[in-house]
């Protein structure tokens, strides 16, 4: 029962992206709120570099290597659905991209676990206070971008809302471009 | 694709149909400006009569006061102007004024209501929970609205974060529908400079919520956390900044004014074009500087804290963008009294409401100019003269708008007029009075009463003669103008069985949403949806037999 | 057809491989030098060849490009307004404390990690913090 007016496109890009390309923005300015403020304070308080030395490196450098390797496989998922067709190939490679997900997830919680056993909770300092939110947001977003194409693959599977494999890529594209700033910024400018 | 009769419950309470949305948010938006109303009576009766028992509710304790207060504003703003100008117009109007069948996402519009809803139930919670209601102002700020033990609500001021939290998100998932529809569905030839004027706003008003509003939202999440969990982001003894937190909320809370302005100006374009029978004069310069206002609108926001400690050099600078702000809207407002100018005026109940708005703004927008000057605000600062200010300006563009807007298209939405006696003794009973609460409140505030003041005995310098009387004045204006909106209430519920039968069109109008029934069916336009073959106010066209020419019919060979 | 699909797979691999050899890049650089500059230009550069080639904005309407840089630019807006107060410590009239949480604080005292000291021992200078452990001291002025 879809109404006429979603398949319009007086502007030339289809409904659906559009849509996603205003998503991106709103999303862009309160993750970028919030590292404003983060950016703003940790210019005051430059012993939060000591900080972030407790942060684990390798975690969040292999957190970022996930990220991106899920980004290929949806991209993947996205060749294979639009252009070869291949819709088992397609639910595959979209399950990787939530196993990758999964495993972003799983190494936080595992730095989360070491880090709150140390001490480090979110009331330690004001730079903790920022570093469990900022991940938590972003691991929050994670999480629904991941649900989204775990939902979207059984679809996909049978051949169905193939338009929407490019939508959930874009979104998880972004989560991905969040990490590729806020990693740097917690764990080596830090 | 079948357009069937809709049921009851695809009407009225899981509705996917835009229109039945719209009338949604408007239910609810009318009912919770009754509640915002009833709460300004509450604390204005406790200032002209302090310490006594207000009828309908009792003493007034210095809690329910702030938490009134609170509340007033928070309601006012998030419960009624956003939902009533942006949410109720931009889902009911949007598809019709671009000749479409529907918003593009329907269910993500349903959501939409559904997420506000829910926020709307967790606002009323949270004056019933232990501790009561927030009573921190609308502003929030930390760290009085960071630690329970200053604020004394610890479940209030959450429950009031997340309920302003939920509203944020329901309008940034129905942004996305407004936008998305506007850009895409527009009916075959109508370009971007052949959509009227209200749509156009509500788009900028969205594009510009979906700009400023993050930070916010940033800083809800800092806040509930500094509330919660007892982080420090806003509590200096933690190591935190409570300017910060200022910084956030005004970002987003000074675009947030012109949000709430711009479908006003929209409605009232579209009204003052067909009830003077004239081209709107400037169409071109009327977007573009809305585009000027909206983009400024994101560099002034720090004049709302020009005692709060900042650095003087950036009031400076907040204070020339201040007063440069004020010439794109100037334009605007010229641009409309040009159209005026010179047309056949027809004072129809629309007409009145737009021009009253017109006139009462121009006195908010001229006081705005010595607020707007940093020097001039140690003095005004948390003043009456600022309330006075904001509802000068914020009171026209949400009520006087949005009666405007209801009048005009009333007949559209239900098939018939209001009744025309009734609504002309309400106009006047509510402009009135209107203007005799508030030029009290200029005088107080150049006299020096300050605001959130829960009792002025206790201050000599403000129990002078005359002071105590213009606040009684004051709120038995208040008093009356409420009472006038029963008149209001009465008009739009009995307007559906006893007022004028209105065809199409009843007010000769060119732009789309008058050429379906009216009521609108399931779908809008039948089967074939409109083609634009003009501009949206070609009126009183040189050389055309009739004083209109409506958008969707072909020129004559 | 076959080709173009394979070679549209194969370029989207080859791009993964340059953002991957981007980051590991990005933190050995950075480690070594220190240099905020290098930290944040690569990634600044890998998001935008991840715009460009993944979210496919090579070929998308310029617009969108306006769009993203224009929410971008907004919270610059928002933090150089705010950077002025936020980063002053004059005016204020209240003492800045360098936010360590009492309980936490009570924690470390003294507390060693299997013979090694608490890691807050030689924070504690850097930290500002005086001797007795004292939460709040002035800021610097």
């Amino acid at each position: 029962m879809k109404p006429i007016a979603t398949d319009r496109s007086a502007t030339g890009i289809p409904t659906g992206r559009l849509a996603m390309w205003m998503l991106l923005p709103g999303e862009i300015v309160i993750f970028g709120g919030l590292l404003a403020c983060y950016l703003v304070y940790r210019f005051h308080n430059p012993e939060w570099g000591v900080e972030s030395q407790h942060l684990n490196l390798y975690a969040g450098s292999l957190n970022a290597f996930i990220l991106l390797t899920s980004s290929l496989f949806i991209l993947l998922a996205q060749h294979a659905a639009e252009k070869e067709k291949d819709f088992e190939a397609a639910f595959k490679w979209m399950w990787a991209t939530v196993i990758c997900g999964v495993g972003y997830i799983s190494v936080k919680a595992y730095e989360y676990t070491h880090e709150i056993s140390e001490g480090f909770t979110i009331t330690a300092n004001v730079f903790w206070s920022f570093y469990y939110s900022a991940t938590a947001i972003h691991a929050a977003h994670v999480f629904a971008g991941g649900l989204a194409i775990a939902i979207l693959s059984f679809s996909v599977r049978q051949g169905k809302h193939i338009n929407r494999v490019e939508l959930t890529g874009i979104y998880w594209h972004f989560v991905d471009l969040v990490w590729i700033f806020l990693f740097p910024l917690l764990y080596i400018a830090g | 694709m079948a357009h069937h009769e809709l049921t009851f419950s695809e009407k009225f309470l899981f509705p996917l149909d835009h229109k039945y949305v719209g009338l949604q948010y408007m239910w609810t938006a009318l009912f919770m400006a009754a509640v915002g109303g009833f709460m300004a009576y509450c604390f204005r009766m406790q200032l002209a009569f302090p310490g006594e028992s207000v009828p309908l509710w009792g003493v007034v304790t210095p809690q329910n006061y702030n938490a009134f207060i609170t509340n007033h504003g928070t309601i006012m703003i998030f419960w009624v102007a956003m939902p009533l100008l942006i949410a109720t117009f931009g889902n009911i109007m949007i598809p019709l004024m671009i000749g479409c069948d529907d918003m593009v996402f329907p269910k993500l519009n349903r959501l939409s209501y559904q997420v506000f809803f829910v926020s709307t139930v967790v606002l009323f919670a949270s004056y019933f929970v232990p501790g009561g209601g927030f009573g921190g102002s609308w502003t929030t700020y930390p760290p009085l609205s960071a630690r329970a033990e200053y604020s004394l609500t610890p479940l209030g001021s959450s429950m009031w974060l997340g309920a302003v939290a939920l509203e944020i998100v329901a309008f940034l998932i129905g942004g996305i529908n407004f936008l998305t529809t506007t850009m895409n569905a527009r009916a075959p030839g109508m370009k971007m400079l052949d959509i009227p004027v209200a749509i156009w706003m509500i788009n900028i008003a969205t594009v510009l919520f979906m700009f400023s509003v993050g930070p916010l939202v940033a800083g809800a999440i800092m806040l509930l956390l500094d509330q919660q969990l007892g982080t420090s982001f806003f509590v200096p003894s933690g190591g935190g900044d409570p300017v910060l937190f200022q910084h956030l909320f005004w970002f987003f809370g000074h675009p947030e004014v012109y949000i709430i302005l711009l479908p006003t100006m929209g409605f009232v374009a579209e009204i003052i074009t067909t009830f003077s029978r004239k081209k709107l004069f400037g169409y071109k310069t009327i977007i573009y500087t809305s585009f000027m206002v909206g983009i400024l609108s994101m560099v002034v926001w720090a004049h709302h804290q020009f005692i709060a400690g900042i650095d003087p050099r950036m009031a400076n600078i907040f204070s020339i963008t201040t007063i440069i702000i004020s010439i794109p809207l100037a334009i605007m407002f010229l641009a409309y009294i040009w159209t005026l100018l010179g047309g056949s005026i027809k004072f129809e109940l629309p007409m009145m409401w737009a021009v009253a708005f017109l006139l009462e703004f121009l006195i908010g927008g001229l006081t705005g100019l010595y607020l707007g000057s940093s020097a001039m605000d140690i003095y005004f600062h948390d003043n009456t003269f600022v309330v006075a200010h904001f509802h000068y300006t914020l009171m026209p563009a949400t009520f006087f708008g949005g009666f405007a807007a209801l009048y005009h298209w009333y007949p559209k939405i239900f098939g018939r007029k209001m009744l025309n006696g009734v609504g002309k003794i309400h106009f006047w009973g509510t402009v009135i009075p209107f203007n005799c609460i508030f030029i009290p409140l200029f005088l107080l505030g150049i006299a020096g009463q300050h605001r959130k003041i829960y009792d002025y005995t206790h201050f000599p310098d403000l129990m002078q003669s005359g002071f105590q009387d213009l606040r009684v004045f004051a709120t038995s204006s208040l008093v009356v103008m409420l009472c006038f909106q029963f008149l209001f209430l009465f008009n739009f519920v009995m307007g559906m069985r006893l007022g004028e039968v209105a065809g199409n069109n009843p007010w000769n109008s060119t732009t789309l949403e008058w050429a379906c029934p009216s009521p609108p069916p399931h779908g809008n336009f039948g089967e074939t949806l409109p083609t634009v073959y003009r501009g949206p106010y070609e009126y009183s066209v040189p050389g055309s037999d009739v004083d209109f020419l409506p958008q969707h019919i072909p020129a004559k060979a | 057809m076959g080709n173009e699909a394979s070679n549209g797979k194969s370029s989207l691999i080859k791009i993964w491989a340059l953002l991957v050899v981007m980051l590991i890049v990005n933190i050995v650089v950075s480690k070594a030098t220190g240099l905020l500059v290098v930290t944040f230009a690569i990634p600044t550069v890998m998001a935008g060849i991840a715009l460009a080639y993944f979210m496919h904005l090579n070929v998308e309407k310029k617009i969108v490009w306006g769009v993203m840089t224009a929410s971008v630019i907004a919270i610059a807006g928002l933090f150089f307004g705010m950077a002025p107060d936020i980063l002053n410590n004059e005016g204020t009239n209240w003492v800045k404390c360098n936010s360590f949480n009492e309980k936490n604080l009570e924690r470390f005292a003294g507390h060693s990690h299997g013979g090694h000291e608490s890691p807050y021992e030689h924070h504690k200078s850097a930290l500002g913090l005086d001797k007795s452990g004292a939460i709040c001291t002035p800021q610097r002025f």
